[in-house]
């Protein structure tokens, strides 16, 4: 678990989270997913299977193929969770290979609603470094087997809602401060106007939770992929200076009291659902970015929040529960991981 | 309100989208709009049902009303000749066949791309083949250049054909820009 991509340090990860970079490809030889025969799916599997040698080489690590059709439920749950498949591809009912990179950072969804859907990922600020990582695997993929591709409209995606770069770059923020601002609606409409989405990342019921929010660009046409991206980041640097200058401002007895209250549930709870734990690991997190509380070891909140998700959980304690179940291995969980933050 | 996707549920979450800088919003109950909700927004289905209204209301626009509206007919018909994707179909699903649809369709994709995307011409990143040919192309620019003004003139008019709905003349338009840009690459 060690090695994965949400348990480094990352750059501004007080506030942003998680920086993330998706491309939709076709190939020009075949029809698109929704279009192709049984044959004409199985001929690309094996193409891309087969004509791709150098994946590893490029991403600098080792690659693991998973068969969608091959997978468990509990299997299915976690790399949902973990974002290395998307729901669409899980449920549909035909075969699909998703290569992952070992750190967990990549993947590559080959017979999804598009030909292929590249995505990379990182823990904290830096999707420059993203793009021209995972434009090096698109254009070695691209030199091999062509895709289908217009002078006019760029990329060409099943959809027209991705048609063009066919990129969508994602910032995942933690705004638990300015969130509860009365300025927030406004910021979240005034972005919308350059083309920036925000939206709360993690929904239950009707409450958001965990504080967490995702920006991305709404446009995929029409705009280079280098501007497209640093929209995204000019917002996303006002947003984190916004919530720093709040997070400053607050009464420390406040702020201590907020984060140490968390601390001390989660600390002693014997059971937790998600929607709690998650809003308690939110106020840990805002102590660790203000120093009230601090790591002995290398690791990183976001994980956590990850990590208590129900297909993660019977993952990693290796058992199937049901939700009662659940709640008890997610305050085991948590408490496994308090032992390594203490008071600062 | 009902959710505009279901029809069946009181709709209280609300999404906006931009469009030529004019925000447009649409009303989702809280059970479609959740299983949207996760932290991966892609929302394929989501965007199928966006696409979904959309298409709807240009062909409203396009409707009966419209003195095109047999042309309009005509458009629904056309196939794909490599996966047999009817124009219709598309309007339906918001899902492009293959590669083929988007030369086929382009004169009716061209302004619903507008309205989705805000713009309808890649500035991206290129394809490895379409970079390939453009230093290939460089040799022969001089002695092509009234040719070209040729061709950016009907792509102008191809343009403006489309805004005005006029399908069978950006079709007409689309053939000769097809039939010139063939020339100009030998």
């Amino acid at each position: 678990m060690d090695e994965r991509w949400y348990h480094r340090k990352g750059e501004n990860d007080d506030v942003v989270q998680v920086s993330r970079i998706r491309l939709l490809r076709n190939f020009k030889k075949w029809k698109f997913p929704a279009r192709m025969s049984e044959e004409e799916r199985t001929e690309m599997l094996r193409t891309v299977d087969e004509k791709l040698p150098r994946l590893q080489e490029i991403l600098g690590q080792p690659v693991q193929k998973l068969e969608t059709d091959e997978l468990i439920e509990e299997e299915k749950l976690t790399l949902q969770e973990r974002l290395l498949i998307n729901k669409a591809t899980l449920e549909q009912k035909k075969r699909a290979i998703v290569y992952a990179s070992a750190d967990e950072a990549f993947s590559m969804t080959v017979g999804g609603s598009d030909h292929l859907r590249l995505l990379l990922s990182e823990h904290g600020q830096g999707l420059g470094p993203l793009y021209e990582l995972l434009s090096e695997v698109d254009s070695y993929i691209d030199s091999r087997i062509p895709f289908a591709y217009s002078k006019k409209v760029g990329y060409e995606t099943s959809s027209l809602q991705n048609v063009g770069t066919g990129m969508r770059a994602y910032y995942v923020m933690h705004l638990p401060l300015l969130s509860e601002s009365r300025n927030f609606q406004t910021l979240s409409r005034e972005m919308i106007k350059f083309g920036v989405v925000m939206k709360e990342a993690w929904i239950s019921g009707a409450k958001k939770i965990g504080g967490l929010y995702v920006l991305y660009n709404q446009r995929t046409l029409g705009m280079k992929e280098q501007d497209l991206m640093d929209i995204l980041t000019n917002v996303a640097v006002r947003l984190t200076g916004e919530e720093r200058e709040l997070r400053e401002k607050m009464p420390d007895l406040m702020l201590r009291d907020r984060v140490l209250r968390s601390y001390g549930i989660l600390l002693y709870a014997e059971q937790l659902d998600f929607p709690e734990a998650c809003q308690h690991l939110s106020n840990l997190l805002l102590g660790v970015s203000t120093g009230i509380l601090s790591f002995t070891k290398e690791m990183s909140i976001y994980e956590l929040m990850l990590g208590i998700f129900p297909g993660n959980l019977q993952y990693y304690f290796k058992q199937k529960a049901d939700d009662q179940k659940l709640r008890r291995l997610r305050s085991q969980y948590l408490k496994e991981y308090l032992e390594y933050i203490e008071m600062a | 309100m009902l959710c505009e996707i279901c029809h069946e549920k009181e709709a209280t979450v609300r999404i906006t989208r931009i469009h030529h800088g004019n925000s447009e919003s649409h009303n989702l109950c809280q059970d479609c709009a959740k299983q949207y909700g996760a932290e991966d927004p892609e929302a394929q289905d989501l965007s199928k049902a966006i696409f979904k209204l959309l298409a709807g209301a240009l062909m409203k626009h396009l409707g009966p009303q419209n003195q095109n509206s047999e042309e309009n007919e005509r458009a629904k018909k056309l196939a794909c000749p490599n996966c047999g994707k009817t124009f219709g179909e598309v309007l339906e699903d918001g899902l492009m066949g293959c590669t083929d649809c988007y030369e086929t369709f382009e004169p009716q994709i061209l302004p619903m791309i507008m309205r989705i995307q805000g713009a309808d011409t890649h500035t991206g990143k290129k394809a490895v083949k379409a970079r390939r040919k453009k230093t290939e192309q460089k040799n022969v620019e001089d002695q092509t250049l009234s040719k070209k003004e040729e061709l950016s003139l009907l792509e102008d008019r191809m343009k403006i054909a489309v805004s005005e709905e006029n399908y069978e003349e950006a079709a007409r338009l689309r053939d000769e820009i097809r039939r010139l840009t063939g020339e100009l690459h030998g």
